[in-house]
């Protein structure tokens, strides 16, 4: 059992370690070949697991060369149109114009049932609303809605813009700890974050969250259930 | 960039992994063959003494192999090599001739397998 335990491990770390060779793009949504992929990696990993008469270079092995394989497909693709198609297909216009193309359902296989379902899982619930939609390589459903049905932004309402409203809020202490990456993206310095929590008579290690953002807009969250403090 | 420089290494460490399981069950089974072929010859003879000497220096080769082989070979296609070439020192030494060619066969025939499954080929692909 011992012996079972060490190679579980083992296997979980080369699994970990093969993902993030593969990158980002694996852990979200998934290409044809990338989803192939995860599949394969993870029945040759409890290959070993399983069985303890498969050596565990067994699985390492085959497990290493579909991410050698992987990155090198994703490297191709990258450098040939060609290639793109044939490996991830092509995103296709399902809706053009509020016209819904029946052809490329049939092709897709999508009865209107899927199509609804997609619909209203992009917020859509009026079919009518919809001026465009494109099923991507990856399945999902882009949704561009009509003129009359999209929501007001900013700039259709022309309010003054400033760019420091774009910067979204980053975690700058977490559990305790500063987090220096976020304090950088909001242009902030520690003293100024210090000064914060001081007239709050609190420490660094007393914040269990805070966030901020570049208009200095912070949201405090203390350990110890002593609740959240909004600025 | 770093990606690829990372799975060039994995591909030529996958390769050259490959390679020395190929090149390491030829060697091993080439001198399997070579000493169940003396034993082949000393059968004739019944030359106890003699063959239980050859049996005892297979054991330790063996074992010496089955340490490396089992990393790289399923555990149970060696087991059954292990298994018939222990019996061979008590067919030797208690002069049960028949019973010792007969393991010498099986011995030579699950070895050919191995190495036959070990090589890249049309068929092995299929």
């Amino acid at each position: 059992m011992g012996i079972l335990l060490v190679r579980t491990i083992t296997l979980y770390i080369v699994i970990v370690c093969a993902l993030r060779i593969m990158g980002k793009r694996q852990l979200g949504e998934l290409q044809p070949s990338e989803f192939v992929v995860t599949i394969l990696v993870s029945n040759i990993a409890t290959l070993s697991i399983e069985d303890a008469n498969v050596p565990l270079l067994g699985s390492i092995l085959p497990i290493f060369t579909l991410v050698v394989c992987e990155v090198a497909a994703s490297f191709i693709i990258l450098k040939s149109n060609l290639l793109r198609k044939i490996i991830s297909g092509n995103p296709c216009i399902i809706i053009r114009d509020g016209v819904v193309d029946q052809r490329i359902m049939s092709e897709l296989r999508w009865s209107i049932e899927d199509l609804m379902e997609q619909l209203r899982i992009g917020n859509v619930f009026d079919i009518g609303e919809v001026s465009c939609a494109i099923v991507e390589t990856s399945g999902k459903l882009s949704i561009f809605k009509k003129f009359a049905s999209r929501e007001a932004t900013a700039g259709m309402l022309e309010l003054p813009i400033n760019n420091e409203c774009d910067s979204p809020p980053m975690t700058i202490i977490s559990d305790g700890k500063y987090v220096p990456d976020s304090l950088d993206f909001c242009n902030i310095k520690r003293e100024w974050v210090d000064g914060v929590l001081e007239k709050r008579k609190l420490t660094v290690s007393d914040v269990f969250l805070m966030t901020c953002n570049r208009r200095a807009q912070y949201f405090i969250s203390v350990r110890d259930k002593k609740g959240a403090k909004k600025k | 960039m770093k990606r690829i420089v990372i799975c060039s290494v994995l591909l030529i460490l996958a390769i050259l992994l490959s390679l020395y399981t190929h090149l390491r069950v030829e060697r091993v089974s080439e001198e399997l063959n070579t000493r169940i072929d003396a034993m082949f010859e000393a059968l004739p003879r019944e030359d106890s003494p003699e063959l239980l000497a050859q049996s005892e220096a297979f054991i330790k080769f063996w074992n010496e192999e089955e340490d490396v082989l089992v990393h790289i070979i399923r555990h149970s296609y060696i087991d059954i090599i292990t298994t018939s070439v222990m019996r061979l020192p008590s067919f030797a030494k208690y002069g049960n001739f028949s019973e010792m060619s007969a393991e010498l066969a099986v011995i030579r025939r699950q070895m050919e397998h191995i190495r036959s499954s070990e090589m890249l080929s049309f068929d092995n692909l299929l």
